[in-house]
């Protein structure tokens, strides 16, 4: 763990406006590549999405009764990769865990770029998107109202409810780091960003005790959150009778899974970051470690929902669930269902051992593997319950199309747009937390605030 | 008063002209700015003045005839501002009983059809059709008869009528030879009852007075003789009257769809299906359960012992001991045969051999010579041979084409198409330009039956007025008024001459059959609205058999290296002749659910040991000729058996039937039945072989099995007879599971049963509901895709039992007609997140397409999967649009459909009963949906739940009624009535 801590905790505190200063100099041609070959696979997928609402919705895989597939699928994979934001930053704030404060503000960023990316998908996948503002509970003259009673309609409320908190947490947090960096910007264009998105913040003591407390509240009211938007999506599938949906188990599964998940692309996004800008005075194996710890927790929660399912197919004696199940893990789309068993159940567990925890290239690998994973275990929940439901005479395949191939591969530059952006413009170190944990270097050895 | 006067007048106020042209430019503005809302229509009013009897809005009802094989169905034909939308049986036929075949409702599609040609046309120098006038392509037709100087022929279907006079004035005229070419013109049938009973006819078979029917290989619900009438009289003789129920037993090497409604499938060699009758009579002789004696007609009938028997057909013999015994102990049994795919050659032995069972066992009566079909007047086969032979010789000058196809329908190997190139001048008169009109020097295009006058004679009796129901839609003349002009023209005695106008040369030959002596006007106006003139009288005199009939008979031992090709007559395409049709060709054959392509059944097990998959393509060749098709495995046929489907394979058409599929007769060699004169179907031993391609063959449904979830229930014969009135089953639902309030149906509560032990699975409600519900034909690589949009579907499942004792397979079949179940607890409704499903005060499920934004949950929360999407935006060709109902949205992309009870059709039917003052009757509900009205056999029955009188709600309650997928406590407002089993013994 030393071995990359080479700084001592002193010069890690002087040194930190510095780090992050420099993240934010003007990019260079590695960046821009980078960017230029998302921009280009953004491209693709915009095209994608054109051609389909031109076309009709049939360009996608859809084939009888599948009839929602990888768009629902990348929808519930962002909405959970969104999920750790909210439990890293308000939930371990408040139990005072300290592995989050390096990290936490890349996983805030992560969130609100994967609600951004998720929200996309329930309009992406509309048979008319040019109407998906009928979801909406709008006054108009038509006395048209929506149906309270969907699940669709929870989700657009939850969904938009974590987008907006998990925004203005996000932005709120920043407020002292921006202000920090506003002081030492140069050029014009810059300052005046920084100093309108800083709110005139001058760091005064009263702005102090205003601004933890508030942060304190704005956790409190998140922290609930990352409880229900989960399983409020969740319930889009349990709400339902379909055999393979329809269980009590999957609020708390889906909540399990959406934290693993995101845990899992925090740290796939915070490794290589991490070797590019140099932060391993400040990303630590301690967070890595932390991280790991709970992956290893929530994936034994998965696992055990995917266990319980089994059981219960079998134990409820209902016919339609036990097929359902038998034909999971035998049946047509087997492959996937062994892929998501393995990525998701076994491969996480390789994280007991402290050595491949805190291995980054093996750590890396198990983490791409648990998002794949994941992916596939919303895959297998919409298509393989839905290709087999009651009544057989109904029962049919479904195979993406290069369309919703292309779709998701531009969700994902979608996704690392935003990300490369806010490397580049934003702070992605707390500085004021992080420095929180430092010891300050003071001549006096006096004592934090907290 | 000035303008200026004016608006000052108006000051302050927004006068009704400038709210109107603001109105108009917010309304542009919203076109323009809202690129993806569907497109503005044209035009919303066509009928700026409507004509008198036209009330735009208001359908018209016009009697009519199909003429479609084998016996025309009269049907009355809803007419919308002048166009035909929708076609119903006619109620006043005894023949249909006002039932329609999936072909009859899919006639539309032929009068609209966008490959239909539109004018005359002639060959010219250059070797190009060129389009002429009518009246130069009468010159033309004058100038060539008079012309001619050898041999003449007009080929024809087997026209009845009129117009069968017209062809025969004009054959007698230009001294030209008439063909009926029917490619199904049962001569086995007409011969075996010369022979039998001195009549070459075909009869009708009272197939309702018997207990016990065994059919041997007579496919009477497809297309064997009359088929919506034996649906009629099947269902009156199977169907549980209360107390008991007719048993009927299939004789077949494959099972067909009338296979698969009986009771039993006895699988037989193929072609063998005498030798299994004279076993059965030579056991009955044996054993002395005939009632009359058998007299000598097979000499070698003793040789037909249960061995030898059971070794020919490969029936076991315990099969044949049942069926000998069943049909002589039961009180009424009848025998019937000659189908199609069957006639090989001798096969009029068959039918000979049919006969004769009947007869010593008392059955004769069920044989009626009194009410023949018109299609005993068709030409033997024979006849077009001889035509064949005329024209290689270079005997003939002239034919004319008149609605038939011998081009597509005679085998190749009869060289029908090298000899009909060799005669000089070729005529055609049709409606398409089909493979023998392909290759016409002139064409006269014939107007479909709903444009023009006309009369139709199915059975002697029943005659049909052809009334047109709406302008010809490319100002055409039928062929009727050509033949008529012609006549004429050629003609050279003025007194002899002919009235000039069809329609009145049409009334005069009416006139005749006014027997009553009214006045004719009167006479004619109630038969024109009436649909024709109709035999009521089912009274027959019997007929007596032959009894010093003598019939050689030899034993033909088949060699068993090669495979025979069982070539079946499409339900759908019949021979071939209504392949343009989009409707039929998304029509899911019922047992296969395959669509728009060719396929050949082979046997599973044969196929496992050819490594052949589903799908495969693999080559037949028979004869020197061979096809490619793909292959489809079922256990529902013998393994020495191959069988394709006719009615695909076609070169010319248009574009639905072009380059789809094979024609299987093509592999058939030059063999004619020289007793008979029928072709004989049975000379295709095929070779099988793979070619090692693979393509998904496109079916509608993939799993077949009932995976043991009791979806398509039976109930055994005992059981429904017992006294026990315990019901299993929850009518109800399971009330003390709800959460919330049951739903109030004040007025009515719309419901429906549906008879699984009454439904053939003809299909023919599935195209009724297209045609009325503007459902869009989605095409074969959609189909593929699991996207067909029918709203009512034929799920049909197939379950191998094995029966421990005998070790032989059963194939239990069972058929699911499915639509929306209209749930009352709807697992779509609560779903939709804006409301475009929900439940309607009358217990309708109903979707808003306008409101719907297609997030498709209510599908995939639908427990029967019968919901369908739309995908894309499916526009039919020109002028298909034409057909497209009114009163029904035409959906575009984006929006889910469903079958909605035929919503539109209750608001007509109530606002006329409200108009008139009372309530809506019985008969009235009844032709509401159009599957209950295209059902011939009283299958599916729609009315008020809340109305205890009502036979629906009578039905939902009787002891066979059933909720589909009841467990789940949906509630459907449809319920099915069990089909009924026979008790194992």
């Amino acid at each position: 763990m030393s071995d990359f801590n080479s700084l001592t905790a002193s010069e890690k505190y002087s040194h930190l406006n510095q780090t992050v200063m420099n993240m934010l100099n003007k990019p260079g041609w590695g960046w821009w590549a980078i960017f230029a070959v998302d921009m280009l696979f953004l491209a693709f997928g915009i095209y994608c999405f054109i051609y389909q609402v031109y076309t009709g919705l049939g360009v996608a895989g859809y084939s009888h009764p599948v009839l929602w597939g990888v768009y629902i699928t990348n929808f519930v994979f962002w909405v959970g990769i969104a999920h750790s934001g909210t439990l890293i930053s308000a939930v371990l704030f408040l139990f005072r865990a300290r592995f989050r404060m390096s990290i936490y503000r890349i996983a805030e960023a992560m969130t609100v770029f994967a609600v951004a990316t998720a929200g996309l998908f329930p309009i992406i996948h509309l048979g008319r998107p040019w109407n998906f503002y009928w979801l909406l509970p709008y006054p108009n003259q038509r006395g048209l109202w929506v149906n309270f009673d969907s699940p669709l309609l929870w989700d657009v409320f939850a969904v938009s409810t974590y987008a907006t908190i998990s925004s203005v947490f996000f932005f709120i947090g920043m407020i002292p780091d921006i202000a920090a960096i506003r002081d030492t910007v140069v050029g014009k264009v810059k300052k005046a960003f920084y100093s309108v998105a800083s709110l005139g913040w001058k760091g005064s003591s009263w702005e102090w005790g205003h601004y933890t407390r508030a942060y304190f509240y704005f956790a409190c009211f998140a922290t609930p959150l990352v409880i229900s938007v989960h399983s409020v999506v969740s319930w889009d599938f349990a709400m339902a009778n379909t055999p393979g949906w329809h269980t009590t188990i999957f609020p708390p599964y889906f909540v399990a899974g959406a934290i693993f998940s995101g845990l899992a692309m925090v740290i796939t996004l915070c490794i290589p970051l991490r070797y590019i800008f140099k932060l391993e005075d400040y990303i630590t194996m301690e967070n890595f470690d932390g991280m790991s710890k709970m992956i290893i927790l929530t994936s034994s929660i998965v696992f055990y929902a995917y266990l319980i399912e089994f059981f219960i197919a079998w134990y409820s004696g209902n016919k339609y669930e036990y097929d359902q199940f038998i034909y999971r893990a035998v049946g047509d789309y087997a492959l996937f269902y062994w892929i998501m068993m393995v990525c998701n159940g076994i491969v996480p567990h390789l994280l007991w051992f402290k050595r491949i925890r805190h291995n980054l290239m093996i750590l890396f690998i198990i983490t791409l593997l648990i998002n794949i994973g994941m992916w596939f275990e919303r895959f297998n929940i919409i298509v393989i319950s839905l290709s087999k439901e009651f009544e057989p005479g109904s029962w049919g395949l479904y195979k993406p199309s290069w369309v919703e191939i292309g779709i998701t591969v531009g969700s994902f530059a979608w996704f690392f747009m935003f990300f490369l952006i806010f490397v580049r413009t934003l702070p992605a170190l707390s500085i004021a937390e992080i420095k929180e944990i430092l010891p300050v270097p003071k001549k006096n050895g006096g004592k934090s605030d907290e | 008063m000035s303008m200026k006067d004016k608006k000052e007048n108006n000051k302050g106020t927004l006068n009704r002209r400038d709210f109107l042209k603001a109105l108009s430019a917010i309304g542009g503005a919203a076109v323009i700015s809202s690129g993806c809302t569907p497109e503005p229509l044209d035009k919303l009013v066509s009928y700026a003045v409507p004509p008198d009897n036209v009330i735009p809005g208001i359908a018209n009802y016009y009697t009519s005839v199909i003429p479609n094989s084998p016996v025309g169905t009269p049907v009355v034909v809803r007419v919308r501002e002048g166009r035909a939308i929708k076609v119903e049986g006619n109620s006043n036929d005894p023949v249909s009983s006002g039932g329609t075949s999936a072909e009859d409702q899919a006639t539309l599609q032929t009068l609209y059809d966008p490959d239909r040609i539109k004018q005359p046309l002639f060959r010219n120098n250059r070797q190009n059709l060129t389009a002429i006038t009518y009246v130069a392509a009468t010159d033309l037709l004058v100038e060539n008869i008079k012309n001619s100087s050898k041999k003449s022929y007009i080929i024809s279907n087997n026209t009845t009528g009129t117009c069968d006079q017209l062809l025969n004035s004009f054959a007698e005229k230009t001294n030209a030879k008439r063909v009926k070419y029917e490619p199904l013109a049962y001569e086995n049938i007409k011969y075996a009852n010369e022979l039998s009973y001195g009549k070459s006819q075909l009869p009708t078979y009272h197939i309702e007075k018997a207990d016990y029917l065994l059919s041997f290989g007579a496919d009477f619900l497809e297309t064997w003789l009359s088929p919506i009438e034996y649906s009629k009289r099947f269902t009156e003789m199977h169907a549980f009257d209360g107390k008991t129920r007719g048993t009927f037993v299939h004789v077949d090497p494959k099972l067909t769809l009338t296979g698969s409604m009986a009771d039993e499938w006895i699988p037989i060699a193929p072609f063998k299906n005498l030798d299994l009758i004279l076993g059965i009579i030579n056991y009955i002789k044996l054993n002395k359960l005939n009632v009359r004696p058998v007299p000598n007609v097979f000499a070698n009938l003793s040789t037909y012992s249960l061995t030898q028997t059971s070794n020919l057909t490969g029936v076991s013999e315990d099969t044949i001991v049942n069926i000998a015994k069943d049909f002589c102990n039961s009180k009424s049994a009848f025998a019937i045969g000659g189908g199609y795919a069957s006639s090989a050659q001798d096969d009029y032995k068959t039918v000979v051999a049919i006969n004769l069972l009947n007869e010593i066992t008392g059955n004769g009566d069920k044989i009626d010579f009194d009410n023949t079909l018109k299609l005993s007047d068709a030409s033997k086969f024979s006849e077009m041979q001889s035509f064949i032979e005329d024209a290689k010789a270079g005997n003939v000058d002239f034919v004319l084409i008149y609605n038939s196809n011998p081009v597509y329908n005679v085998p190749s190997s009869f060289g029908f198409k090298e000899a009909f190139k060799k005669v000089k001048t070729r005529v055609s008169a049709s409606m398409l330009n089909d493979e023998t009109t392909e290759l016409c020097d002139l064409v006269v295009p014939d107007l479909h039956p709903f444009e023009k006058w006309g009369d139709y004679e199915g059975k002697a009796g029943n005659k049909y007025i052809m009334q047109p129901v709406m302008k010809p839609l490319y100002d055409g003349v039928s062929i009727e008024q050509t033949l008529v002009n012609v006549l004429n023209r050629i003609e050279t005695d003025e007194s002899k001459k002919i009235d000039s106008d069809f329609y009145n040369y049409l009334r005069d030959q009416w006139k005749k059959l006014n027997l009553a002596g009214v006045n004719f006007e009167d006479f004619w106006n109630k038969t024109v609205k009436d649909g024709g003139i109709f035999n009521n009288n089912d009274n027959y005199r019997t007929t007596t058999f032959n009894n010093n009939l003598k019939i050689s008979n030899q034993i033909n031992k088949s060699n068993n290296d090669s495979l025979n090709l069982f070539i079946t007559p499409s339900y759908r395409f019949y021979d071939g002749r209504s392949s343009n049709n989009s409707w039929l060709q998304e029509l899911p054959d019922l047992l296969t659910t395959a669509v728009w392509d060719s396929w050949v059944e082979i046997n599973s097990k044969l196929a496992e040991k050819l490594d052949i998959k589903e799908g495969d393509f693999v080559e037949l060749s028979a004869n020197n000729r061979k096809i490619v098709t793909q292959a489809y495995l079922t256990p529902a046929i013998r393994p020495d058996t191959l069988s394709i489907s006719m009615g695909q394979g076609h070169s010319a058409m248009g574009r639905y039937a072009k380059d789809r599929g094979v024609n299987p007769v093509d592999l058939l060699s030059e063999s004619v039945d020289d007793k008979s004169g029928g072709l004989d179907l049975g000379s295709a031993k095929v070779q099988l072989k793979k070619t090692g391609n693979w393509e998904k063959l496109v079916k509608v449904q993939h799993s077949f099995s009932q995976e043991n979830r009791d979806i398509v229930q039976t109930i055994p014969m005992s059981k429904l007879l017992s006294k026990d009135d315990h019901h299993h089953d929850h009518h109800g639902g399971h009330k003390e599971y709800d959460m919330y309030r049951e739903y109030d149906y004040f007025v009515h509560k719309w419901g429906m049963t549906i008879d699984l032990d009454k439904c053939t699975g003809c299909g023919s409600c599935i195209v009724a509901c297209y045609a009325e519900n503007n459902i869009p034909v989605v095409g074969k690589e959609q189909v593929g895709n699991g996207r067909h949009m029918s709203w009512l579907t034929l799920e049909r499942f197939q379950d191998e039992i094995k029966d421990e004792s005998d070790q032989t397979i059963r194939i239990d079949t069972r058929i699911l007609p499915q639509m929306c179940q209209h749930c009352e607890n709807a697992p779509c409704e609560p779903v939709c997140p804006v409301f475009a499903t929900y439940h309607n005060p009358e217990g309708i499920n109903l979707m808003v397409y306008s409101r719907c934004v297609g997030t498709r949950y209510c599908s995939n929360n639908c427990s029967y999967k019968v919901r369908r999407f739309n995908w894309f935006t499916y526009e039919a060709p020109e002028p298909l649009n034409l057909q497209l109902n009114p009163d029904v949205t035409v959906r575009s992309k984006g929006v889910m459909e469903k079958c909605n009870f035929c919503f539109h059709k209750i608001g007509i039917a109530k606002d006329k009963a409200k108009d008139e003052n009372r309530k809506m009757t019985d008969d009235e509900i009844a032709t509401i949906t159009a599957c209950q009205s295209a059902c011939g056999c009283g299958a599916i029955e729609f009315g008020d739940l809340n109305d205890p009188n009502s036979k629906v709600a009578k039905l939902s309650h009787d002891k066979r009624a059933y909720s589909l997928l009841g467990e789940l406590n949906t509630r459907p407002s449809v319920k099915y009535l069990k089909k009924i089993e026979k008790d194992k013994a």
